[in-house]
């Protein structure tokens, strides 16, 4: 199976220049479905499930090689090669965005900027650092996905909704929506929500611009202001919205702060 | 209000109001815009009302609202809907929080807005708490699964008439034969023993039926060599099955072939051994032949021989550690009477170094009492008693005491003997000894460590 395979890489649009969308935890490419498409008439867009998620190739989620984000980077940089991107921005939410920072280290040459939405290197607070989330609650939430996924809920309906939902969602939608393989998003949520990046992200030296979210209790604006000060090049810019998820509740905004940024770093 | 209206109303409010399960609806920032009274009270609220500026993430413990921003916003946004979701409320003024269930639609107007978002919660109290304790069995049997699969010997659970059942992937590299393992196959049939082991398995349940376990080592027809243990399982679920068995497999084809060479090798450096000890006593009794040289010549091929002995002894047991009481073997085999030489004491493991410094010193003693002390007539005895103390049983101390023989007499000079008893000991044992001479009996006392 080929990297692109892997990966289920989907290119679409057309324009010199290259946007590439890393998703974040919880689902698949499809979580940029109300954003991206806004772009694909003058950009060549880069799509794709990290290794382990949606339609990728499930086989190729090594638990030992996955339980820290390099690998993922590695696996985008992979793709950036394989499709010889270059001067591509890359589009990441939240531990999509940790991944394409961690890629532009690897990479440099191939990428111009990073558009970070919600992002957050590290959700546990230390010292000085407020990044939202006590241990106990990060134990909790750790101790939640088990449940979702272990649980009777997950047995006894293993595709989450059906007809219950009112219809108007087809069963293949809701197959394909955020689905995953109970053992793998068990695994990643722990790199995801366990991890300290703080270290790398002051070693980005990519343009960077922080699309961060005015009411977010995920990745707080405390997050988004430390990253702006310890990131090499990196802008903070505050969308008012609620929810670590802007891309699907507050899509014109931050289609907007991404256009934005696109112009800046043209 | 007509009557009509009124029993409307009040058959509405306790069919959504006080239903038997919690509704709450969210605009699309989330701000709570309704909570039914079941809910309102879950969440702590006796009156049935909830503050006014309360949004989705509020009603949450702290992990379940992390939870509803990591994973369920999502997939509420892209499927507009989410079904049976675990989690938890916060209960106002309450460390405990509420197990719940929940669901979620999306609500859009006509055009494609996004006009509300409803949420039902149902009670999942005992069902989260039965699942605790599934998850957690589960769990177990997945970690002990995996030592299991992970283990570097064979481990197969068969039945009572041997038919294989389960095995992991070692015992199938193991079993070695030209048949495929396949569920039902008798284990003779897939493990390629050599022909002298044809029905071991028989063998095996007769003797775990007596003993309780089995173990055995047996050859493969390609010359590997296995231990095969063999445990019973009891089935705990039906009381007229049979019991299964549980097999485990490890090829000891390297330590056997060590054990060999290791073997031939002890034999051989014995052989030479014994040899040079041979040469180097026809080397004393050919440069020693003056008669006056004869007692110092017959002392040194004693010794010689003793520590012949004491090398044939270690040899014999490849040179590892040693009871103490094998060093009274040859000791009484220079006795004519049994009785007239008692020993005692508890088992003590010395180190083959110990253990012939030990060895030349109850030579010397022995030799003494023959030629001079308790031995040299036809009445005395000797008694030797040894014992371990100390907290990690490691002071050694032996007694050689005799009685009864002639008349002892303090010697006038410190002999070669005595001299190489106290020097040896106090070098291999760090401790003291003491030989003194009343007149009923030599005694000699020592005391030092084991190593």
């Amino acid at each position: 199976m080929d990297i692109l395979q892997r990966n289920n890489v989907k290119v679409v649009g057309q324009g010199d220049r290259t946007l590439v969308f890393v998703h974040g935890y919880g689902c698949d490419q499809n979580m940029w479905r109300f954003v991206a498409p806004a772009f694909e008439g003058d950009y060549r867009i880069v799509y794709y499930d990290l290794t382990g998620m949606g339609q990728s190739d499930l086989n190729a989620y090594d638990f030992r090689a996955y339980r820290t984000l390099h690998r993922h980077a590695q696996d985008l940089a992979e793709i950036l090669a394989h499709l010889d991107v270059k001067n591509c921005v890359l589009v990441g939410h939240s531990v999509g965005a940790t991944i394409a920072c961690l890629a532009s280290i690897i990479i440099p040459e191939r990428i111009q900027g990073l558009a970070l939405v919600a992002p957050s290197p590290f959700f546990m607070n230390d010292a000085a650092y407020v990044g939202g989330f006590d241990r106990a609650t990060l134990d909790g939430l750790v101790e939640l996905m088990d449940q979702n996924f272990y649980g009777w809920t997950s047995q006894v309906t293993p595709i989450i909704g059906g007809d219950g939902a009112g219809g108007q969602v087809s069963q293949e939608l809701s197959k394909s929506f955020c689905r995953t393989e109970p053992e793998i998003a068990k695994h990643f949520g722990r790199v995801t929500f366990l991890s300290d990046h703080r270290e790398d992200m002051k070693k980005v030296a990519t343009r960077a611009t922080i699309i961060q979210c005015s009411n977010d209790s995920l990745a707080p604006v405390s997050v988004g202001d430390w990253l702006s000060k310890n990131m090499k090049a990196a802008q903070l810019n505050i969308i008012d919205a609620t929810g670590h998820c802007p891309h699907l509740s507050e899509p014109s905004k931050t289609t907007t702060a991404i256009r934005e940024f696109l112009i800046s770093v043209a | 209000m007509s009557p009509q209206t009124s029993a409307l109303a009040a058959f509405s409010h306790e069919v959504i109001g006080d239903a038997p399960c919690g509704f709450l609806s969210t605009d699309v920032a989330g701000k709570v815009i309704y909570v039914n009274e079941t809910l309102a009270r879950w969440l702590g609220y006796g009156d049935g009302h909830v503050p006014s500026e309360l949004s989705i993430q509020d009603i949450f413990d702290k992990p379940s609202a992390m939870y509803f921003d990591a994973q369920i916003s999502p997939m509420l946004w892209i499927q507009k809907f989410v079904s049976e979701i675990s989690c938890q409320l916060a209960m106002r003024d309450c460390e405990n929080s509420l197990a719940v269930l929940m669901n979620a639609k999306i609500r859009e107007t006509a055009g494609g807005d996004i006009e509300r978002i409803d949420f039902v919660f149902f009670d999942a109290t005992e069902r989260q708490r039965f699942e605790k304790t599934l998850r957690a069995a589960r769990s177990e049997s997945e970690e002990l699964a995996a030592i299991v699969k992970c283990a570097t010997i064979g481990i197969v659970r068969i039945g009572a008439e041997g038919q294989l059942k389960r095995w992991n992937a070692t015992a199938e590299r193991l079993f070695g034969g030209t048949v495929r393992p396949v569920e039902g196959l008798h284990i003779e049939e897939v493990l390629d023993l050599d022909a002298q082991s044809e029905g071991w398995f028989q063998v095996a349940k007769e003797r775990v039926g007596q003993e309780g376990e089995y173990y055995c080592e047996v050859e493969s027809s390609r010359g590997n060599f296995f231990h095969i243990s063999v445990t019973e399982i009891t089935n705990t679920h039906d009381p007229f099955a049979f019991s299964d068995y549980s097999i485990i497999l490890r090829d000891v084809t390297r330590r056997i072939q060590n054990d060999k060479r290791l073997s031939v090798m002890v034999q051989e450096l014995n052989h030479r051994v014994k040899n040079t000890f041979a040469i180097v006593s026809a080397l004393v009794r050919q440069s020693l032949r003056e008669p006056e040289l004869q007692n110092a010549r017959q002392k040194l091929m004693d010794r010689l021989q003793s520590v012949a002995a004491s090398h044939s002894t270690l040899t014999a047991h490849y040179w590892q550690d040693i009871d103490i009481s094998e060093l009274m073997i040859p000791l009484v085999a220079q006795v004519n009477d049994p009785n007239r030489f008692e020993f005692d004491g508890p088992r003590v493991l010395l180190s083959s170094s110990q253990f012939k410094g030990i060895s030349m010193a109850f030579h010397e003693l022995m030799t003494n009492a023959l030629k001079y002390g308790a031995l040299s007539d036809e009445h005395g005895k000797v008694a030797v008693r040894w014992d371990i103390q100390g907290q990690d049983k490691t002071e050694l101390s032996i007694s050689w005491i005799e009685s009864g023989g002639p008349k002892v007499t303090v010697p006038d000079k410190r002999g070669f003997g005595s001299a190489m008893l106290e020097d040896m000991l106090a070098m291999e044992f760090g401790g003291t000894s003491e030989i003194s001479y009343p007149p009923e009996g030599l005694q000699f006392r020592f005391h030092g460590y084991i190593r």
